[in-house]
């Protein structure tokens, strides 16, 4: 009987815990971003995979991978926003695609987020989070980072076989070059934070865009397929920013 | 100097948390779990190595398993005629290697791949030059049974220790078993192998902000961590593209870890990794050994054809082999804007070569070559 008791008061004690739950918002809102990363609408893999480039050229990915920084949440109708601090994120085709972060819970119809990394930390010795020498995404280890990688085998027409290299950083640290930022509307997607406790942001890059928009990049009609600096890594970093990224 | 200590802290913490993590997984009831008679072990390494690799679940680290395992590796019981052990082709004060081409086997047998350097193994995955092992427990049983190495059958070698006076009470306190079987003279030359850490070097007191490295030493280390690129001035030697990080071995990522590094054109090239994969693309692949102690470690390649760090520079600034494997981020490095259909060249000058050499000096440790732990525990 006594146990029966106990059983009884604790289910309802289980039971208003749940209504209470309903009624109360959340401190704190959990945002758990997962990337895809697709070529010509295929999810990509780095094991011998043949893709066309824009220009018709043959593409067999080896390396992919860039730095996520700097990820600011927003509200368009009170200017609202909430940055979240020392956020700097290695995401990996051959490692790591998700992350997640907290912050005190508010409505946000808006999100901005950096690919690579900002000049003061771009700079600094001090490693936080992913930003370890280690990772293979440094220049060397005085001159900052490289903020987004694409390695592969190229090859067009009868040409010999080539490595595509595309190593994005800043041209000069100075102004930020190439560091750019993303911006992503959530109330299009329905994707608004609000009141819930946690919310999944499954974002999609298509690798294709790279080379197309509003740049079109044509490999060979290059001088070589080292892209590691000057005018045509510019040019990628205008790409990323406008239409590498899509919420899913 | 570069204040790098104080960025691992909380590596050092997350650390902790893993061995915590690792004792508790040790919990699950196996037939090698540590007792009493057989404390657990956690490796003793830099904080900036990695924390996040796990230790394999069936054969936790132990202070007995690893004093067996070093016998074992020092026992030349485990070969045919009782002239070889493990230690004959991995001398300590070579850091583990033997100084020669190709080593000999039992009766003069001679093997075609230059002997391995042992350290830093955890850090590592896929083992010999072609990837063959998957894990060090499956490597460290290979050589006994090697008819170029210690010719031993494996039964042969678990019928002469189950023999012994001493083996078998040892294996029982490491095991809990004194029936030996294959499976625990891997386990425990696994074990003992995976104690052979090297994070005592010049580079790692640097990297600890303990001391400075010479302005050449400075310059080596920058070129070697750095892929060229002449549109932007910055000068590189590209060693660092296989050669990662802290540690200066290869990717643990599946095969990402090995690399066709230009040694031949397509008619010659050796089989490697295809042996492993099947695939025609591997050919000439070997595994990116670790840097660490390489002064000590002559001759170099896989096939041991280099006699000096000089001639190894020389390879990588002039005489790269085109074929159709070789890695890109060979066949695209250079200092010099590269035009098609030209050799493949890094274009550094002889000083820039002395100064990487500099900095691979840097990775000797010569308390790794001196440690009384790694010796002969026969003497």
């Amino acid at each position: 009987m006594k146990k029966l008791a106990i059983l009884l008061l604790s289910i309802i004690g289980f039971t208003a815990c749940q209504n209470d739950d309903k009624d109360r918002i959340p401190a704190e809102t959990e945002v758990n971003f997962s990337f895809t990363h697709l070529f010509n609408g295929e999810e990509i893999e780095l094991k011998n995979q043949t893709y066309t480039l824009p220009a018709g050229e043959s593409f067999i990915p080896r390396k992919f991978k860039y730095y996520i920084s700097n990820i600011t949440f927003e509200n368009s109708q009170n200017d609202a926003a909430y940055k979240i601090e020392d956020g700097y994120f290695l995401i990996d085709q051959a490692g790591k695609k998700e992350f997640s972060v907290t912050l005190p819970t508010a409505e946000y119809d808006k999100l901005t987020f950096f690919i690579g990394i900002d000049k003061a930390r771009n700079l600094s010795t001090d490693q936080v989070g992913d930003l370890d020498p280690n990772n293979d995404m440094v220049w060397n280890w005085n001159t900052g980072y490289k903020f987004l990688v694409l390695e592969g085998v190229w090859e067009y027409q009868s040409s010999d076989r080539s490595g595509l290299i595309v190593h994005i950083g800043n041209n000069n640290p100075e102004n930020e070059q190439n560091f750019k930022a993303i911006s992503i509307n959530l109330e299009a997607k329905g994707k608004n934070l609000g009141s819930n406790a946690s919310i999944n942001l499954d974002l999609e890059a298509e690798l294709s865009e790279l080379f197309i928009n509003p740049n079109s990049i044509k490999i060979h009609e290059l001088e070589n397929t080292s892209i590691m600096g000057g005018d045509v890594a510019i040019q990628i970093a205008n790409n990323y920013k406008e239409g590498l990224f899509s919420l899913k | 100097m570069y204040p790098m200590y104080m960025r691992y802290t909380i590596l050092h913490f997350l650390g902790w948390l893993s061995v915590c993590a690792m004792l508790w997984a040790c919990d699950d009831s196996s037939p090698e779990e540590p007792t009493p008679q057989n404390p657990a072990l956690t490796l003793q390494h830099p904080e900036y190595f990695p924390n996040n690799i796990p230790m394999p679940a069936d054969n936790p680290l132990t202070e007995k398993g690893v004093e067996l395992g070093r016998m074992l590796f020092y026992d030349k019981q485990l070969s045919a005629d009782g002239t070889v052990s493990c230690a004959s082709c991995h001398q300590q004060s070579k850091a583990f290697t033997d100084g020669l081409q190709f080593s000999e086997g039992v009766n003069g047998k001679m093997g075609d791949k230059n002997s391995m350097s042992l350290a830093n193994l955890h850090w590592t995955s896929r083992f010999f030059w072609d990837g063959r092992a998957k894990t060090l427990e499956e490597q460290a049983l290979e050589p006994i049974s090697d008819i170029r190495e210690m010719n031993l059958e494996i039964g042969e070698a678990v019928a002469r220790l189950q023999a012994d006076q001493d083996y078998p009470e040892r294996f029982k306190t490491a095991f809990e078993t004194d029936q030996i079987r294959p499976e625990f003279i891997g386990k425990a030359i696994a074990q003992f192998m995976r104690t052979l850490i090297s994070g005592d070097s010049k580079f790692d007191q640097w990297i600890k902000g303990e001391i400075a490295l010479s302005p050449t030493e400075q310059a080596g280390m920058e070129l070697f961590f750095t892929h060229p690129d002449p549109s932007l001035q910055i000068r590189g030697g590209n060693c660092g593209d296989c050669h990662l990080g802290f540690l200066t071995s290869g990717d643990r990522n599946g095969f990402l870890g090995f690399h066709n590094n230009g040694l031949d054109m397509d008619e010659h090239l050796n089989q490697g990794l295809a042996s492993v994969t099947g695939k025609d693309t591997d050919r000439g692949k070997f595994k990116a050994p670790t840097l660490r102690n390489i002064a000590l470690t002559a001759p170099y390649m896989h096939d041991g054809r280099f006699e000096t760090l000089e001639q190894v520079l020389d390879h990588y600034n002039e005489h790269i082999q085109m074929n159709s494997n070789l890695d890109i981020l060979i066949l695209e490095a250079s200092n010099e804007p590269i035009k098609p259909g030209e050799d493949i060249k890094l274009h550094l000058s002889d000083s820039e070569k002395e100064a990487i050499i500099a900095f691979l000096h840097t990775l000797t440790d010569e308390k790794f070559i001196t440690n009384p732990k790694f010796s002969d525990p026969f003497k």
